[in-house]
């Protein structure tokens, strides 16, 4: 179940990050990001990242944590890929 | 001609990449399915079911062991991790015994002691093994073959992420349909998802034969290597018997005494010296599965009275980082969680030495003089791409194919299966030489899809653990391996379709040819 909730976050935080990548824009959101709003995105995307690598070291320990969080991220990323593909306008 | 760096990191990356690519997709494809390679041992040994329990294993290994081979010089018992559910022991004949033959010092246990009626079968192992062994080639060049490779891995890798132009632009990018792009982006995709895994397991994959490939540390300090290893495990030193019969004492008080001095960690090997004498000694050897590291702790009991005779010693920075490397690459201490992140990775590496292949193609299509008739070079990358691509899970098809059709009392039965292995990869390169390029691909995918798609319904018809009555009685690992054939099935069978409807669309109108297949209209 950890390993759900953990690459959940990760996915929201890698969502944060594609929004705030002008080429996903139009796909995710339908229209361009301010500057301020890319911020946000960005900063809120490193924040959930980051508190995966909290949640999983407190799941797992440092050690195993480390390792899970680094699975965990690129399933996340291959999820927001495999989004974007789908999302994308034909 | 002076280049930038990065012109020729791309230089190096393309050439480092192909000229061992072949060998690298087999083994990173091997490599990934040795993740679940106890599961792959169940699967061939349907006739396995009851789960079983350490302790009450190394029991029932030491009353087989005790009739069989009573003054044996040793005994060796591999104890089933909650991953397996079979005992193996070896033990050296006695002082003075006739040699005996590997096969006649061996055997297969339940949880009782009882010798297993199964199959004859490598399983899971020669996957495995041919992951850093090969096959059939003497070990040492086989290894250093192996060790070529992943060097050349490694260096594509760095090359490749200094060549790569807009890694964090690109990060999230896969365009599909639209030609070379699309090789390159799925090909960037794979590799940088999965950076961190692809970096870890080939450095860590290195170090697991280190000290083969750079064995000059050890032979500045040491006279020989059996030296140092002496010196790390310990001097394996043979007592002569004295003669004063002493029974094997019970083995689950003592797994208890090493398992609560290792912080709850479980025992997996046992090995008894001498056993039946009063010289007899019992070491135990933590299980892999217990911790990541893989150089495991031991302890060492005299029989008589439970002494201890040894423990392993404390290891230096460097053997334990060795050790924690080997483990790191191994994954034998993940769960099934993480197990499974292991083994999709494995496939996502194994996609990005695919796509790179498959790409080196691409990029050069177009550029051909005459793309009717390819340069021999070309040809030949072209068409061992598929050998590799295509062969390799083809061959592990026809092995686990075998597994279920050829008779299971066949004498021989192993070597049978592994011979079904390289002839599908051999029939796979022929089939890729003997036919018109247009072919190469949709052909042996569409062949191997289907046999992967037949292998859930010869497993039901051959064994008692079919997917309706597995998925019936709750039986996870069958269930979710004749799942995982199909799903394979079903992906090779697409990926058929769609170069064949490709293919087709470019010969009905050559205007919308897409670049980078059968450009006619050039």
């Amino acid at each position: 179940m950890i390993h759900v909730l953990v690459i959940a976050v990760c996915a929201m935080g890698f969502l944060a990050l594609a929004a705030a990548q002008k080429r996903h824009q139009r796909d995710l959101v339908r229209r361009t990001l301010t500057a301020r709003e890319i911020r946000a995105a960005r900063t809120g995307g490193a924040a959930l990242l980051t508190f995966a690598l909290v949640l999983d070291s407190r799941a797992f320990g440092l050690a195993l944590g480390l390792l899970t969080w680094t699975g965990h991220l690129a399933l996340a990323a291959g999820a927001i890929v495999a989004l974007l593909v789908v999302r994308k306008p034909a | 001609m002076k280049q930038g760096l990065r012109q020729s990191m791309a230089w190096l990356h393309t050439w480092s990449g192909l000229a061992l690519g072949w060998l690298l997709f087999a083994m990173f494809a091997t490599g990934t399915v040795s993740y679940f390679q106890d599961e792959i041992t169940l699967w061939m040994q349907p006739e396995v079911r009851a789960g079983s329990d350490p302790e009450r294993a190394a029991q029932g290994a030491i009353d087989y062991l005790s009739k069989v081979a009573p003054d044996a010089r040793s005994w060796y018992i591999g104890l089933p991790g909650p991953r397996g559910a079979t005992t193996e022991v070896f033990w050296q004949p006695g002082e003075g015994a006739p040699p005996r033959a590997r096969a006649e010092t061996q055997a297969l246990l339940d949880a009782a002691g009882h010798p297993l009626a199964v199959r004859e079968t490598q399983g899971g192992r020669f996957l495995y093994r041919f992951h850093f062994d090969l096959y059939a080639l003497p070990v040492i060049w086989a290894r250093y073959l192996v060790g070529i490779a992943a060097m050349a891995m490694l260096v594509a890798i760095l090359s490749g992420v200094i060549t790569h132009k807009k890694i964090f632009t690109d990060f999230f990018t896969l365009r599909l349909g639209k030609g070379q792009r699309s090789w390159l982006d799925a090909h960037n995709v794979s590799a940088v998802l999965a950076l961190p895994f692809h970096a870890m397991i080939t450095f860590t994959g290195l170090v697991t034969l280190a000290s083969l490939y750079m064995p000059f540390g050890i032979l500045a300090n040491y006279p020989q290597t059996s030296a140092f290893f002496e010196a790390v495990n310990g001097p394996d030193k043979t007592v002569a018997r004295s003669g004063e019969a002493l029974p094997v004492p019970a083995i689950a008080p003592l797994m208890e005494h090493a398992r609560q001095r290792w912080d709850g960690k479980a025992v997996g090997v046992v090995r008894i010296t001498n056993p039946g004498d009063a010289t007899a000694t019992i070491s135990l050897r933590r299980a892999a599965h217990a911790a990541i590291g893989t150089a495991g702790e031991t302890l060492v009991l005299a029989a008589r009275d439970g002494a201890l005779l040894g423990a392993s010693k404390a290891k230096g920075p460097g053997l334990t980082t060795q050790s924690v490397m080997v483990g790191l690459h191994a994954g034998r201490f993940a769960d099934l969680a993480l197990r499974w992140i292991y083994f999709l990775f494995g496939l996502t590496g194994t996609a990005m030495v695919g796509t790179g292949l498959v790409l080196w193609t691409v990029k050069r299509r177009q550029r051909l003089a005459d793309p009717a008739r390819p340069h021999f070079g070309f040809r030949l990358v072209e068409r061992l791409n598929v050998a590799a691509v295509v062969g390799v899970p083809a061959a592990i098809a026809a092995y686990f194919l075998a597994n279920r059709l050829l008779p299971v009392d066949l004498p021989g039965h192993a070597e049978a299966e592994i011979h079904a292995f390289f002839l599908a990869w051999a029939a796979t390169l022929a089939w890729a030489i003997l036919r018109p390029a247009a072919r190469i691909w949709i052909e042996p995918l569409a062949a191997t899809g289907t046999a992967y798609l037949l292998l859930p319904l010869v497993n039901a018809l051959t064994s008692e653990r079919g997917l309706p009555a597995s998925l019936a009685h709750g039986d996870l690992l069958f269930a979710g391996f004749d799942l995982v054939l199909l799903a394979t099935g079903l992906g090779l069978l697409l990926a058929a379709r769609t170069l064949h409807r490709r293919a087709r669309a470019a010969r009905t109108t050559p205007s919308r040819a897409l670049p980078h297949r059968h450009a006619r209209s050039t």
